[in-house]
Formats: C-alpha cells, structure tokens, sequence
C-alpha cells in the first residue's frame, strides 16, 4: 500500500470500533468488581486519564508522521535498541490478537453456539480477519465504513432500552470505597483505551493532509471513552454491580434481558452480530500491521505470504493458551492491562517524549 | 509497421498486378464483385465490392457515371487530387497499401482502382442492414424516453449527438479486434471527466488483444481488470438517456459496432441501483423506491440464509406463535432445511434459466408450470414446507426487483454461499460469510474508483445521490460525481 | 501482485471448505426439537422434581383449526414430561434421555415453583436457567400458593390451551406485572433482598353455571420473598395496593363509599398513574415519604352531582384520604413483617452513605420502625361521556 490512502474521518472510523469493540465486552467487569458503584467514574477516569496519555502518543507519531515504526524507534534510540523495540511492539500487539480472537469467539460461543468446538469458532474469525489482512487496510477501512454505524446505533438502542426503567440509585455514591477503588477499576478501561497507540503503526498510511495535525486524535479518546463509559452506565443502571460484575458479558446480558419480549426478541442476537463484526475490523487490523512491521524489519518482500501461516499460528494459539473463559477474563482484566500500560500504551511514549524533544533540539541546533 | 513502395502491400501502378493480388487474397470469398470500367479517357479501372453490404443502386446510379465522365490522364503526383476534385463522393484519403484497403473493402466500400495510379479509392457506399431504433428490453422505465441503442454504432452515436448538442463531447474512435476490426467509440464530455481517469481508460483500450469483439461484454474484463469477482465492475446499459446521465457525472461510455450495450465506466456498487425513473418523478417516490431496491438485495442475498440461521441455530429470536407455524409446517418434510432450501434454489435458478432461453411466447408459461403447479405439488406431497416456498418466493421477487441483470446474478451466488455457511454456523457463519462478502467489495474498484464510493470512502456530499436522490435543484449542481472520488491508484 | 489477486478468494474457499466438513454443531431442526413453555419445580422429599410442560406444534395446529378446541383426540395438546433429581440438571436429564427430541427452552414463558421448594430457597434450582444460553431471564417466576408447580401446569382452560401461554395472554390482556427471573435475580441483588414474587393457585370459577366453570390460575402479588426464600403473604387488600405503588395505576377500578356514613354509596372510579415516589430523608432523623400521584375518572356515579370547584376538590381529598389508608395499612404489616421489598435500603446506602455504613447490619429492625409518610395526590379528570348521573333529574 502505498502512503497516504486512508482519509482522516476513515481513520476515525476504524479507531473507534477498535477501542471499543474489546472495551465493551469483558472490561466493563472490572470497574464493576473493583470500583463497584463508582465503575462509571472509573470510566470517566480512565477517559481523563487516556486524553493524557495521548499527548505523548501524539507527540510520538505527529514528531515524524511518515515514518514506519521501527525506523520512528530506530531514529530515537539508535539502530539496535531501535529495532528491537518495533519488533516487540509487532509481536505485542499480535499477542492483542490472540486475545481479542479468543474474546470474540467466546462471546459467540456462550451466546449463540455452545456445542461447537472452540477451534471452529476462532479459525471462522480468524479467515476472515486473514482475509481482511490480505486485501489491505483500504478495504479494511471502507468495510468498517460500512459496518460502524451500526455499531455505533447498538450502544445508543442499548441505552435507549435501559432507559425504559433505568435504575439511576445505582450510579450513587461512587466513592463508596474511597478514590482508590476508582482508581483500580480504570486500569483495564484505560489500558484498552490506550491502545490507541496502534496509530502509530497506521500514521505513515494516512493522507497527508492529516498526518501533520493528529489531534483527531484527542476526539478518538474522548469520544471511546464516552461511549465506554455510556457503555458501562447502561450496565449499571439496568443490573446493578451485583448482578452486574457475575457476567462474563454484562452488555450481552443487557440485551438478553431488555429485548426479551414477545415483540423485540433477539434483538440482543443482532447487536451483538455487529459488534463480531467490529471484532473483525479490529482483527485484520492487529494482524495486517504486526506482520506487516516484522516483515518490514526482516526485509521480507512478500507479506501476504505470510498471513496464512501467521493466521493459523495464532489462532492455534488463541485457543491453545487459554484454557478457559475464565482465564481469559483474568489476563484481559488483570493481566493484560499492567502488561499494556507499562510497557507500549505507557511507559514506552513517555520515555520516548524525551528521546523526542532531544531531537527535535538536536536537529534545531544543528 | 514500416512500409515502403516495394513492399508486396503495396498498391501498384499496374491494374492487372493489382488485380492478381486481390483475386488472390479474395480467394474463396465468392461474394466480392470486380466490375471493369473504361473512364473518358480510355483508362481501364475495376469496381471492387461486397455484393451483401454495398449499396448498389447509389453505386450504378452516382459512382459509375461519374467514373465513365472521368476525363483526365493519370499523371504521377498529380493525378489523385485531381480525380478526388471530379468525384465528390470519394473521401479525403485514398489508400496506397492493401491491408487497410481490404478492412475498408470488407466494411462495406467500394474500391475503385485505375490503372496507371498506385492508390485505390474508397466509395463509401456501405449499407447494412440493421434493427430500427424500438423500446429498451432490459432496462424498462413508466416515464421517460423509450429508445434503447441498436446493434450499428453510427446511429447509436447519432442519438448520443442529438442528446447532447455540445462541442464538448468527443467522440474517439478506435478498431479492436486484431481479425473482426470492430469499430469502437469512446465518448466522454470534455472538462467533466477527469484527465487521468480518460488517459487510464485510453490506456485500456488499447491495450485490448482479442482475435474478435463481438460484444461489449468482451471488453469489460479488460476494463475492469479486477477479473476473480462476481461483482459487476463495469455498468452496461443500452439506454441513451443514461448513457448521457453518465458522461455528465464524468464518467467515459464505450460503445462497441454491434452491440446495443454501452459500456459506462468508472462504476461503483451504487450506479446498479438508480434506474431512470427515480430522476423523472417526485423526489420522495424516486428515495422510497432506491431504498426498496436496498432492501431487495439484501432480502435476494441473505433471505435464505437469515431463515435458516434462524430456524435451526436461533429460533429463540422468532415469536412464539410464528414458531409453532413453521414448526408445525415443517412437521412432514423428509430433508433437513439446508437440503430443502438448496434443492429449491437449484430448482429456482433452473426455472429462471429455462424461462430465458426459451422462445418469448412459452417463456412464461414455464414461469408459471413451475412457480404454481410445481410448487404447489411439492408441498401438497409433503416434500417442501409451505413456508419454504413462501421465503425462496420472496426470495425470487426480490432478485427481480434489483434493476440491473449483471448484480442479478451476484445474489445467486451469494445466496449459495451465505446458506452453506448458516447451516454450519448459524447466524455467525452468515456474519463470516456476509463480512468476507462486504470486506471484498470494499477491496474493488472500478478505475481506481474505490466501488463502495462514495459512501465508504466518507465523500459526504454525494451521498444525496445515494442515499436520496436529491431533489434536481439540489443535484444539478453537484453532477462531479466521480471526479472527487478517484484515487490515485497503483 | 497479479497472480496473488487470484488468490483472493483463496480464505474464502478455505473457510467454506473447513467449515463444512465437520457439519454442524448447534442447530437442530425445528421438528426434532420438543418447545418447552413451562416448568414446575417442586420439592420431593430430598429431591426436586422437574416438570416440563413440551408442545408438539404440528398437535396444537391441528386442534387449533376445529372449533371445539379439543380437536380428535381427547388429549391434551401438551405433553408433560416429569422427573426427580438430586439437582435440576439431573432431572432434566432423565427427562431428555426419555423423549426422542431435543428439549428447547428458548420460548419457556414460566417457571411455576412449588411452595415447600420456595420455602427452602429458589436460587440453587434456577441457576441453571439463569446461566442457560436461551435467555430465559424473560420467562416469569411464579410461586404455587399451597400446591405444586406441577398441578399449575396442568390447568386447561378453554380460552388458553397451554397454560403457560394463557398466562402470556392474560398478563398482555390486563397488564399484570410478573416478575421475570431477570427481575428476581436483581431484587435479590438489591440492598434490602426484599421483594414479592406473583403467586398463583388454580381455581375454578364457582360462580358460573355448572359445565362452564373453567379452571383458572388467580395470579396475586402477594409472596414475600426474603432473598431467595419465601417468608410470608400479603393479603389481599395489601397486595392490590402493593401493586398500585410499585407498578402505579392502569385504568384501575376502584369504589369508595363517599362519606363515613354506615351504608353510604359507594363512588366508582377509574385511576391512571405512574408509580409511587419513594424519597428518603435523614433531617430530623431517617424517614421515607411516599408520594403518590394520580388521575382518576368516575365512572359509577352516586346521584351527586360534581358541580363545584368545591365538590371536586372535596371528592379528590376523600380518594387521597382512602388511598393514603390503604398504603399505611400495607406499611404497618410490611414492617411488622421487616420486609423492605420496595427497597429503601438502595436509596439510604445510595444517598445516606453515612448513615448506612452505621446501621446496615440492624437495617431489617431500622426499617421496622422508619417512619413513613404518605401523600396521596388524585386529580379528577373526567367522568367518561357523561357529565352527571344517567339517572339525575333536576
């Protein structure tokens, strides 16, 4: 693909849906276990939180917006150190899609196919995300043109729903525990928030008119955290934490429960088609860009070579590392999150911010 | 191609030498004509012809006298000039080699050869038999012009011309076919298309190599160049009216000698849906309208499947009472759903075919034998459900609302697919399957026009074509459709 | 670049292909699936006893068609299918491995749950439903006042074949609120865990000729569960105001007489209005008011004509006075009872954090003595097409 093909409201699109189509499904259950009633503003913490964090996302990808990640890293830590951290990185956010692979095809396996082998569920998403990889992030990105209203109109009939007899007792009092159990609850909220650092993978593809000036940005975080925390208001207004934080998908149980009349059956069933459907944007976004960076360090010409077996290695692993639902909640809950945040969404732009200034001073003086 | 006098193409000074080499080349071909003539002045000169495609009235009453007045010697260099002053029927360009002759010769002219001149002179006297201008049969509309194109290009042109009376319509002429030597139009209005969209589509054309071209469905492929999709790339149509409609949006039409279908390109997914009549009534009608053509798409493409994911993997997702219908149905029927639907889609498709090919005045009663009688039996006997019949009927009817033939035929396929993937998985196999769908139609584009533009490239403002179709006051000013929406691609 | 766009189609075919050799797992055809509509769950001695209440379609349509309702045979259109376990996933077994069909629950409008079962404690036999993959959450909770769910099951009824479904048309008929098992397992999530499940016994309706008198399941919303047990009753009059408060007024009948007077007539009246307000105030100390607003039109008139700004008002303040009587008495009993089922505890713990951290261990004996004041606010809106009593002469 060459440089500069996708628009910025494309760009838009395909960030929000990536954020949220993980942040919804199981994320929610942290805030609620930790922060209990105060899970919203957890939310809105994380939010606040993520706009902070994306000053230095932007300061790493607006300082040389054509740049490929590893030559972004290479440039600021020197070749070796350089090369190594946009290895890890490609190889971190393919761990992102083992995970996400295995949360998505959870939720249809509890939900719509329970007597179906697992394997068979992930190799369905993981086709189509290989395909998605294959024919590039432009039809990616046109594709989720397509599909994100409709994953936008699921959170607001969602809420709408909840609306009918909406518990608002619920929200009160947040700080029922203190700050500190906010505080805890916006670390998984946050840390899939901030995965909107994969931007950086993304910003050498965007047009240029929109390279220079990544503010976009900034709306990106505010807008997913405001639909995340809509999101986990409508969980909590409609469950409660107690009945709340006992399901692995709070939200699909929303569903389940408001739509189930006579009339609206199923609705629940048709949300949450769209949101696999956000899944798999996200998929062949995870997948294009991870192989594409290792191919670009390796020097490999062909990268659609290597989406069938890069595919298939880590759908078997999505289902090999994990041996339950169980397991999965924790490490997207209480693993992923520490793991994220103090490594590539965290530690890593802000470390770098200096490596940046520096030499932006270097080449000003020079 | 570098050609000199010596060559064995080229004409000769010499009639008899001439005449050897056509009476050689024309060996077998028992339809020519070679009519000796004297002129005036005693030169000895042959009529050559076709006697099927000349007209030979025009040629014994204007080209033949002529030729017996001629006068003049033939004189080296000065002779042809001098002839073509005398005879005003001739063209400007005489030919001095004989492949280009024999194109002309076999295009219906007459050559008209003298001796002592190393030139042949066509008389364009081609007449051809052809179909007068009748009502479109594939693209009806209630209102509008009826007119559709016929098989010769020149009239098809004519029409174009007397749409568009402006100087800013070129027309680019080109012969394709390396034996048929088909003529093919090019037409476009100038300062609408954009530059490099009619160099690519130049480029394209030129680069065509087939032995014949027949049709302008041979030339699609080589247009459209994106070959492994079912999705049709390149619009055909063989309305004048919309071929018009396009130029103005800025987009080329190619016309092909012999085919009453123009090819309109660039194409995106959306062009299949607008029919001529949405722009000749009320704005509100034409909107209602596009957005039912939306819906039957859909409803052709994923019926099958959605009643399947539903009945077998999600019946929680239907009411209760609608249920028990299906349920109770069902109750007799040997075969599993999938079987059920896919005989009947098999079954469906067969009847379409047969109805086509069969002549006009049986075609629908097939339609009916099978629709009715045969549908009828089938669920008497217990071997389909009712309601089966009922969903592949809906089914049918909604191919038939989509109002072009060439994404009639993409539902089909798509149809097969989704059911094979719902009877494993569901309502999830028929997501998988209708996202790899969208997710390749998004990877399409017509000359680097991205085929879901302008909606998934985000080109808001032109989307009240789309989505709408905008009052005219409103979309008259906004025809430059295309031009914002290519992309600079490869 | 070119010979890959061959291979794009290359996923496509390997999904088709992958996918389809195995065949499939989770679908099942509707004709070999038995539509389950109800369930009674009793308790057995040690055991639970799982009753399933199975349609057969093709039966039910058949009799559907001819009028008398019974159709052919003298069966019942439903089947039931019966068995006891140590847990309701073993009954549910034994059950399945009897019927040559596969036992769907998605459309399973009703759990009818015996009385000694309620007794004891819902939760661990509903568990299963509750994590199900059909959404059962919307199928009702409802309690067999001194019988079995079993018996409930059986009802007939002409005008309802199933009595599962006879209990969907009745609830859309008349707006009866029943709980769902969505909304049980939230009030037992709430602070209080108080709340009043639909109860239901099979009676028939003495008062129609003989030969006529069908069976039918009186539904009341009068048992008291506390967490997952059942405590207790309301009686009849506390229900019908429960009702009114937590549900609000739907063209509710109502008659009064109009003065205390002994045998005075008695005003008929029609009410609309949403559910009560419960507000909980800690100045001077912890108390909840209740605030009830209303809209009514009369409808069986007494010869008194209400031709007075001053007659109305009077009238609207007598109603306010009868209802504020009817919810007081509800309260007297529900907190001699210390049941909080409209669940006051949430909204102390939501706007008193204070006060609740202090006393939520001894809230059931803070909630018996809460003071609890009533305002009542009824309107008169209009007396149907008419403006005085049919019968009134000057």
């Amino acid at each position: 693909m060459q440089p500069g093909k996708l628009s910025k409201p494309q760009v838009i699109g395909l960030l929000l849906p990536f954020v949220l189509s993980t942040d919804v499904l199981m994320i929610p259950g942290a805030p609620l276990e930790l922060a209990r009633r105060g899970a919203w503003l957890s939310s809105l913490l994380a939010t606040f939180l993520g706009v902070s964090l994306t000053f230095f996302v932007v300061k790493l990808v607006s300082w040389q917006p054509r740049l490929r990640i590893t030559e972004r890293f290479r440039l600021l830590l020197g070749r070796g150190p350089g090369t190594v951290t946009g290895l890890v990185f490609a190889l971190f956010i393919l761990f992102s899609y083992i995970l996400v692979i295995r949360e998505g095809s959870e939720l249809v396996r509890i939900s719509f196919l329970p007597d179906t082998p697992l394997d068979v569920v992930t190799s369905g998403l993981a086709l189509v995300s290989m395909y998605g990889a294959l024919l590039g992030m432009e039809a990616v990105s046109r594709f989720n043109v397509l599909v994100f209203p409709f994953f936008l109109l699921s959170f607001i009939l969602l809420f709408l729903a909840a609306l009918v007899h909406p518990e608002w007792t619920n929200l009160w009092h947040p700080l029922e525990f203190g700050i500190g159990p906010v505080f805890a609850g916006a670390f998984a909220p946050l840390s899939w928030l901030g995965e909107l650092v994969v931007i950086v993978f993304l910003i050498p593809d965007l047009n240029p008119a929109a390279q220079g000036t990544p503010f976009f940005l900034y709306f990106v975080t505010v807008a997913a955290g405001a639909l995340m925390t809509l999101n986990i208001i409508t969980i909590q207004i409609s469950l409660g934490w107690g009945l709340g934080h006992l399901y692995t998908f709070p939200i699909l149980q929303v569903g389940r429960s408001l739509f189930s009349r006579e009339s609206l059956r199923g609705l629940d069933v048709l949300i949450m088609t769209i949101w696999v459907m956000g899944v798999i944007t996200k998929l062949s976004f995870l997948l294009y860009y991870g192989l594409h960076e290792i191919c670009h360090i390796f020097k490999v010409e062909n990268m659609k070579s290597l989406i069938l077996p890069g595919g298939v290695l880590f759908q078997v692993l999505s289902v090999t590392s994990m041996d339950s639902v169980k397991e999965l909640e924790y490490v997207m809950r209480y693993l992923a999150p520490f793991l994220t945040l103090g490594t590539y969404e965290g530690i890593v732009p802000i470390l770098l911010f200096p490596f940046i200034l520096r030499y932006l001073k270097k080449r000003g003086g020079a | 191609m570098s050609q000199t006098a010596s060559s064995p193409d080229a004409i000769k000074l010499s009639l008899e030498e001439n005449l050897i080499y056509l009476h050689q080349t024309l060996k077998g071909c028992d339809d020519f004509v070679f009519r000796p003539f004297r002129t005036a002045a005693d030169i000895p000169g042959m009529l050559v012809y076709s006697a099927l495609s000349t007209d030979q009235k025009y040629l014994s009453q204007t080209v033949l006298p002529a030729l017996y007045r001629l006068e003049m010697r033939p004189e080296r260099g000065f002779f042809p000039e001098a002839i073509r002053d005398r005879l005003p029927f001739l063209p400007e360009k005489a030919f001095t080699y004989w492949p280009e002759a024999l194109i002309s010769l076999t295009g219906g002219s007459t050559l008209i050869l003298l001796d002592g001149v190393a030139e042949t002179f066509p008389a364009a006297t081609a007449q051809v038999e052809h179909r007068s201008i009748e009502r479109s049969e594939t693209e009806p509309v209630i209102r509008g012009p009826q007119d559709a194109f016929t098989e010769a290009l020149d009239p098809n042109l004519a029409i174009i011309r007397g749409r568009m009376k402006n100087p800013s319509l070129k027309i680019h002429l080109i012969k394709l076919g390396e034996k048929s030597h088909t003529k093919v139009a090019l037409a476009y209005l100038e300062g609408e298309i954009q530059p490099a969209l009619l160099a690519e589509i130049r480029k394209r054309l030129s680069a065509i190599k087939l032995p014949s071209v027949q049709e302008s469905g041979f030339l699609t492929e080589f247009l459209a160049r994106n070959t492994y999709t079912p999705f049709p790339l390149v619009q055909s149509t063989e309305r004048p009216d919309k071929v018009v409609a396009a130029m103005l949006e800025g987009r080329g039409a190619v016309l092909v000698d012999g085919s009453p279908f123009a090819l309109l390109l660039p194409t995106t997914f959306w062009h299949f849906f607008q029919s001529p009549d949405d722009y000749f009534q009320s704005f509100f009608v034409g909107t209602i309208i596009r957005w039912i053509r939306y819906l039957a798409y859909i409803l052709a493409a994923a019926l099958p499947a959605l009643y399947l994911a539903f009945t077998v993997f999600q019946p929680d997702m239907l009411p209760l009472r609608f249920l028990f219908s299906l349920s109770a149905a069902r109750e007799n029927v040997p075969v599993p759903t999938v079987v059920e639907i896919v005989i009947m889609l098999i079954a469906l498709d067969i009847f379409r075919e047969a109805a086509l090919r069969l002549p006009r005045s049986i075609g629908p009663a097939i339609g009916i034998v099978g629709a009715l009688v045969l549908g009828e039996a089938a669920v008497s006997a217990g071997i389909i459900s009712p309601i089966m019949v009922i969903v592949l009927a809906l089914t049918a009817i909604s191919t038939f609302a989509i109002p072009t033939e060439d994404l009639r035929s993409t539902v089909r396929i798509f149809s097969y697919a989704l059911v094979l993937l719902s009877s494993v998985l569901g309502l999830y196999g028929f997501l998988l399957g209708a996202s790899a769908i969208l997710l390749h139609a998004c990877s399409l584009d017509s000359l680097g026009v991205p085929y879901f533009a302008p909606v998934a490239t985000l080109h808001w403002r032109e989307w009240q074509d789309v989505f709408l179709r905008a009052p005219w006051p409103v979309i008259g000013s906004k025809q430059q459709r295309i031009k914002a929406q290519r992309q600079n691609k490869r | 670049m070119r010979f890959l766009r061959g291979h794009r189609a290359l996923p496509v075919i390997l999904l088709c292909v992958l996918l389809l050799i195995p065949g499939c797992w989770s679908g099942h055809e509707l004709t070999d699936q038995l539509i389950v509509l109800g369930i009674g769950l009793d308790k057995v001695g040690d055991k639970v006893r799982l009753t399933v209440q199975g349609i057969r379609p093709e039966a039910s349509i058949s009799t559907a068609s001819s009028p008398t309702g019974s159709g052919g045979s003298d069966q019942p259109p439903f089947s039931l299918l019966s068995a006891d376990g140590d847990s309701v996933q073993e009954a549910l077994q034994k059950i399945t491995r009897r019927v040559p069909r596969f036992i769907y629950g998605g459309h399973n409008q009703v759990f009818f749950i015996g009385e000694s079962l309620a007794r004891e404690g819902i939760m661990p036999y509903l568990d299963l439903f509750a994590r199900s993959q059909w959404s059962q959450e919307s199928a009702w909770v409802v309690i067999a006042r001194d019988g079995t769910g079993q018996q409930l099951l059986t009802t007939t009824n002409l005008v309802a074949k199933y009595p599962s479904m006879g209990l969907a048309q009745t609830v859309r008929a008349h707006q009866v609120h029943i709980p769902t098992l969505f909304q049980f397992l939230l009030h037992y999530h709430d602070n209080s865990s108080c709340q009043i499940l639909v109860s239901a016994a099979a009676a028939k309706n003495k008062t129609a000729p003989s030969g006529y008198q069908m069976e039918q399941l009186r539904l009341q919303p009068n048992a008291i569960f506390q967490g997952d047990k059942l405590v207790g009753y309301l009686n009849s009059s506390d229900c019908e105001a429960y009702a009114w408060l937590e549900y609000g007024f739907q063209g509710t009948s109502f008659s009064f007489p109009v003065s205390t007077v002994n045998g005075a007539p008695a005003l008929g009246v029609s009410l609309t209005g949403a559910p009560a307000q419960f507000r909980v105030f800690s100045t001077p100390e912890l108390g909840v008011r209740v605030e009830v607003d209303c809209n009514f039109s009369v409808t069986e008139d007494i010869p008194s004509p209400l031709n007075s700004p001053a007659a109305i008002r009077e009238l609207e303040s007598k109603l306010d006075q009868v209802l504020s009587q009817r919810f007081s008495l509800l309260f007297a009993h529900l907190q001699e009872d210390k049941t909080d089922v409209f669940n006051l505890a949430e909204k102390v713990h939501a706007y008193h954090l204070a006060l609740w951290e202090k006393d939520k261990d001894r809230w059931p004996e803070l909630y018996a003595k809460l003071p609890v004041e009533i305002t009542v606010n009824s309107h008169f809106r209009h007396s149907g097409v008419m403006t005085k009593y049919p019968g009134f002469k000057e």
